[in-house]
């Protein structure tokens, strides 16, 4: 899927806490970086290992003011090699590529306060939609949950520039971030979560039943959805009675254009639906965005340009 | 400052013919209301054509007399407005650096229009810099109806929008409306659900991953400004179409519709040029003439009533179905 | 299906037209613990009045019925309550409150008009069964006249008056606390007033539910002078400012509280 890319330069690495470091990254031909509202993130794509590596960081500066992107990564043990090889070989004058600025945790229009609360590096969404807040002058407040004061990445400039919103909760201090802090908010107000799934998860079930309606409770996951491998799988044209092999890496779509079947398509990336057949049998891996749930129980249809068999032999109706 | 010689202006857009460029909207013999949205490459939204100078013209007219009815903004848009600015002039000096300049010392920019021979100089961000709100002001240097919708809360509302050739909507009624609510009176397109997958498709939309998308009508005489407004001007000129006369009299009209994600205000803007071919220049290729017929032929009554040419369908199949005899 | 028939145990007079029944059901058991009805039927009889109903004693098949016998003439009311006292009865044409208690609701705000006497009282019934706090806000005319009411869920709800205006509405909404919900009844412009007054407060959608009263009059926006006109959708009517007939549509703006008026074509 070729949407467009941008090219970046590291420069300014700086370590927030010891575990955290933070780069700037700057275009590297002449073009200008598109601006960013708060709570977005970009896919950096690097090579580790003759592998490459897709990971999303959030962006933590403020795009109107300054020119170039800033992201924050914490050195993980768990690390899959993304945050190892950010932390441990990523030197200013590296050059790499860059997704456009995406945003799935946009804060809410309506909101007439917003509450934030961070679990280690989860603070990093909430630093660059706190700047945008404080310029349009709304209400905030943020709750960042750290295990020790030295640990807390960025605690220097959030206690400098909301002095009066952050609330900070160091495990060390036996000072422990609870979810009761969301009881009894007024109404109007919006709870944002980022940490680990737990936490969420945790922190969502208690704002429910406080009373917060969902469109109140925002969570950030960096998970893409229905990723998973792309095994190659078999079709069968039901109507001719032809078999076709999908190979791995390549998408049903491309596969049934490149035998001559003529299937209408358009997105290529699972979102408008033009590329649908009926199916006849078999088990539909579906890894689309433009079916709903329902959908895709009654219905037996697969999107073709992401979706793949689930196991076994796919029948279409074609 | 420099001086800067005019250019020959008539001369200057590559007067390459209408049958040539036109973006004919039909890819079979069918047409159904659909998501027919398809990756916009290359990844541009003005489109200057050698009609440029005229409908210019005729913008800023319609704009000067009936601004009302032409230009709608809620206040939360001028965010979104800025973005609007910054995306268009940006593309306008990086693909036309002959057509347009742009001078940046910090906020302070200098912007010229060199078809027209016209400068602006503002400060960005502050719209007391300029003579019209940003989107109203760059929409008219460009062919191009803009829109800015708005995203928020789990919706996209039209905020705000530069609409000068209308196909028969009111930007005064709809400003300010959510996306399902002004696609309510697009026949099956709402009811059946599929105006609620459009919608989840544009949130979905992602910067650096615009989209195309074609939608066409036909219009009594050439007439771009077709205003609801103004119904009962122009409405009775359908009763005018013959199959003699349909050749000339009838023209089809198609809307190229970009769509691209603004990162900064996280809305969408939304562009609109309008084209127009008589059915005589149509014909002339042979391909589209033959299309264009069975397209007619199969569309269904519904789709012809709120397309506004029910009235005179009969005398369109007729003129068609005589010129492809006659090339066949 | 079974039918439900239901018994009389005990009656009280609560207003000059409201009665509240205490019943049990002796065969089956309706589907709703809540919900509305419009007709009592006798073996031999039926008289159609507005019923509400609720169970505040599910387990042992007790119902709690409000009838609202201000439309019978006096001659049918004691008719009604004759049949009531010695024959069973059923319930005929039930349809929903218009209030459904949602999930993790902590307390309900009612704003009543006298017209929405009976929905409320039913909807303050089930509230109070499921121990969910109220707070009752009721118009100056019904503070007076609902001293009258004898019902002790009523007098212990200390019905506050306040005005449905802007001002004091804006006031008392905006100390509220998330949990809360709204349920609004009463006449139609009451209900559109204050459903423009939450929502600028913070109160979305889904923490504001209504049950409008009387005559809906919306507006009608004159596509050609840009005014608006009363009038609903998918009629005719004529611009009150530049005279033209126009073909109301099914298109409403939320923004100008008015359906789009096309010119009419000839």
């Amino acid at each position: 899927m070729t949407s467009g890319r941008l090219k970046v330069i590291v420069k300014d690495i700086k370590y927030e806490s010891p575990s955290v470091k933070s780069f700037k990254l700057w275009s590297a031909d002449d073009s200008l970086l598109p601006r960013f509202s708060g709570g977005s993130h970009i896919t950096t794509y690097v090579m580790y290992n003759d592998r490459l590596i897709e990971r999303h960081y959030s962006l933590i500066n403020d795009s109107k003011a300054d020119g170039y992107y800033q992201i924050a990564v914490q050195r993980s043990e768990q690390s899959r090699g993304g945050s190892v090889y950010w932390n441990d070989y990523m030197k200013e004058g590296d050059q790499l590529e860059i997704s456009y600025p995406r945003s799935h945790f946009p804060l809410s229009f309506e909101a007439k306060h917003h509450m934030f609360f961070a679990a280690g590096i989860g603070i990093t969404p909430f630093l660059a939609m706190m700047r945008e807040l404080k310029k349009q002058g709304k209400s905030f407040e943020l709750h960042y949950a750290s295990p020790s004061r030295e640990m807390c990445a960025f605690f220097a400039d959030l206690i400098t520039m909301y002095p009066r919103q952050v609330h900070f909760y160091f495990s060390s201090e036996k000072n422990r971030m609870s979810p009761k802090i969301m009881e009894n908010q007024y109404i109007g107000t919006h709870v944002y979560f980022c940490g680990s799934a737990q936490m969420m998860k945790e922190y969502a079930a208690e704002a429910r039943k406080y009373g917060y309606p969902a469109k109140n409770i925002h969570y950030e996951w960096f998970e893409t959805q229905h990723t998973g491998p792309l095994n190659a799988f078999q079709v069968k044209l039901g109507r001719s009675g032809k078999i076709l092999e999908v190979p791995e890496n390549e998408s049903l779509l491309n596969t049934l254009l490149a035998c001559g079947v003529e299937i209408p398509y358009a997105c290529k990336i699972g979102g408008c639906g033009s590329c649908q057949i009926d199916v006849v049998d078999g088990e539909v891996d579906h890894r689309d965005s433009f079916l709903n749930d329902e959908e895709r129980v009654a219905k037996k249809v697969i999107i073709a340009c992401v979706s793949r068999a689930q196991k076994g032999i796919v029948v279409l109706d074609l | 400052m420099e001086n800067r010689e005019l250019l020959q202006t008539k001369r200057a857009i590559p007067d390459t013919p209408l049958l040539d460029r036109f973006p004919f909207p039909f890819k079979g013999d069918s047409y159904r209301y659909s998501n027919d949205s398809f990756k916009l490459e290359p990844r541009v939204l003005l489109d200057i054509t050698p009609e440029y100078f005229e409908e210019i013209e005729l913008k800023r007219n319609i704009l000067k007399d009936r601004h009302e009815h032409a230009y709608q903004s809620m206040p939360h848009s001028m965010n979104g407005q800025w973005e609007i600015l910054e995306f268009i002039v940006h593309e306008m000096v990086t693909q036309h650096p002959h057509y347009f300049h742009l001078e940046k010392d910090g906020d302070h920019w200098m912007f010229e229009n060199l078809l027209l021979g016209e400068r602006q100089s503002f400060t960005f961000g502050d719209a007391s810099t300029l003579p019209f709100e940003p989107l109203d002001f760059i929409g008219r240097h460009v062919q191009e109806d803009l829109f800015y919708l708005g995203q928020r809360d789990g919706n996209l509302y039209l905020d705000a929008g530069q609409l000068c050739f209308p196909n028969n909507w009111s930007i005064g009624f709809n400003i300010g409306t959510p996306f399902l609510e002004f696609h309510k009176p697009v026949p099956e397109f709402y009811s059946s659900r599929m105006a609620e997958k459009v919608l989840g498709f544009l949130m979905r939309m992602e910067a650096g991953m615009p989209f195309r998308r074609p939608s066409w009508t036909t219009t009594v005489e050439k007439m771009l400004p077709v205003f609801r407004e103004s119904f009962d001007e122009w409405s009775p000129k359908k009763k005018n179409v013959t199959t003699e006369n349909a050749g000339n009299l009838v023209y089809l009209r198609v809307e190229d519709q970009r769509l691209f994600r603004l990162p900064g205000s996280n809305g969408i803007l939304f562009s609109l040029h309008t084209h127009l071919i008589s059915l005589e220049e149509l014909t002339q290729n042979q391909k589209w003439a033959k299309q264009f017929y069975h397209v007619l032929l199969d569309a269904p009554d519904y789709m012809s009533e709120y397309k506004g040419y029910l009235p005179y369908k009969d005398k369109m199949i007729a003129y068609l179905s005589k010129q492809i005899e006659s090339i066949s | 299906m079974e039918a439900v028939r239901l018994k009389l145990i005990q009656e009280q007079r609560i207003s000059d037209y409201i009665y509240v029944l205490e019943v049990k059901t002796l065969t089956g058991s309706l589907n709703f613990y809540h919900g509305a009805a419009e007709q009592l039927r006798f073996k031999h009889q039926s008289f159609s009045l507005p019923i509400r109903f609720t169970a505040p004693y599910q387990e042992v098949g007790m119902y709690r019925i409000f009838i609202d016998t201000y439309f019978l003439t006096d001659e049918e009311r004691l008719n009604v309550l004759n049949q009531l006292r010695t024959h069973d009865f059923q319930l005929e044409c039930l349809s929903p409150l218009s209030f459904v208690l949602q999930p993790n609701t902590q307390k309900v705000l009612l704003f009543i008009e006298e017209i929405a006497l009976l929905e409320s009282l039913t909807v303050m019934e089930m509230l109070a069964n499921l121990h969910i706090d109220m707070i009752l806000l009721v118009t100056d005319e019904l503070q007076i006249t609902g001293k009258q009411i004898n019902y002790k869920l009523w007098q212990d709800s200390m019905p506050t008056a306040i005005s449905f205006q802007n001002k004091d509405v804006h006031f008392l909404l905006s100390w509220q606390k998330i949990g809360t919900h709204i349920f609004a009844a009463g006449a139609w412009p009451m209900v559109d007033r204050l459903k423009r007054i939450a929502e600028d407060v913070g109160f979305s959608d889904e923490l504001f539910q209504f049950k409008g009263y009387g005559e809906m009059t919306p507006y009608v926006f004159c596509v050609r002078c840009y005014k608006l006109t009363k009038g609903n959708q998918n009629t005719q009517v004529q611009c009150e400012h530049c005279r033209t007939i126009l073909d109301v549509s099914n298109q409403y703006s939320k923004r100008l509280g008015a359906y789009l008026g096309n010119i009419k074509a000839i």
